[in-house]
């Protein structure tokens, strides 16, 4: 797959979870002059970034696995649910608020403030032993596309 | 990521070469960095004009080489697109750097 797919089919593909690996499917996915416009595609490539770095970093702990990602493009979005088989989230929930976007000059800390930023109807749910996230982000279609 | 390097004046230009600095390439960017301000003068000014693609790990990646820098240089930004703009706007970190619109601007 590469770029969007223009209908409002559902598109699934799986990927290991490195960074290296992370950064391939983004590059894929988004290319320049897509569907999306410019600032639909770099949100929804950043978001997605962020997501996909998390599980490489805290779900598989850097020790790597496979993530499943299905997108959906509609009317006005796209729906993204990211499923990996590492760690759950602590608490089994999504991170408190409190460390999001602290303004402080910490090294990490700032993803998930990106991510809520962003994102709208994020969810996230431990199904047996996968991690499921799911998450929308609003998008306007390319004048070039239309 | 290379960086194409100009010294001028009292000030050392930084040009960041690669369009992206993501988590895959956050450590080796914040090495060559680092190794090229090792030279650099007091001021020294990153032009992300090439950069289209900021993450957190390469935000935290310049963040990290600011504070590496110490009290001896300081470390300024210079040409943001407009993805990479959003990321520092989005955590508020356009409040701590000094941001030129172009690296021109900074000399």
């Amino acid at each position: 797959m590469r770029g969007l797919p223009m209908r409002c089919d559902r598109n699934r593909l799986f990927l290991n979870a490195d960074f290296a690996s992370v950064r391939d499917t983004l590059i894929r996915l988004f290319p320049p002059a897509d569907v999306l416009d410019d600032d639909s595609r770099a949100v929804a490539e950043l978001v997605l970034a962020e997501v996909l770095n998390n599980v490489v970093e805290h779900a598989y702990g850097g020790a790597g696995g496979r993530i499943d990602l299905s997108l959906r493009l509609g009317a006005g979005w796209i729906a993204f649910r990211v499923a990996d088989a590492g760690m759950p989230y602590p608490a089994n929930a999504l991170p408190d608020a409190r460390d999001e976007l602290s303004g402080s000059l910490a090294e990490g800390g700032f993803g998930w403030g990106l991510i809520r930023a962003l994102a709208t109807g994020i969810a996230y749910r431990r199904a047996g032993r996968l991690n499921v996230l799911v998450f929308r982000i609003p998008v306007n279609i390319s004048p070039l596309a239309a | 990521m290379d960086f194409a390097c100009e010294h001028r004046g009292a000030v050392t230009v930084l040009r960041a070469c690669g369009s992206r600095i993501d988590a895959a390439g956050a450590i080796q960017f914040k090495d060559r960095m680092r190794a090229a301000c090792s030279g650099a003068a007091q001021r020294v000014v990153l032009d992300l004009s090439a950069v289209e693609f900021l993450d957190s790990s390469g935000l935290g990646a310049i963040v990290a080489v600011r504070r590496l820098l110490g009290e001896a240089q300081v470390l300024e930004l210079a040409a943001l697109t407009p993805p990479v703009a959003r990321v520092f706007r989005l955590t508020r970190m356009d409040t701590v750097f000094v941001i030129h619109a172009r690296a021109a601007d900074a000399v």
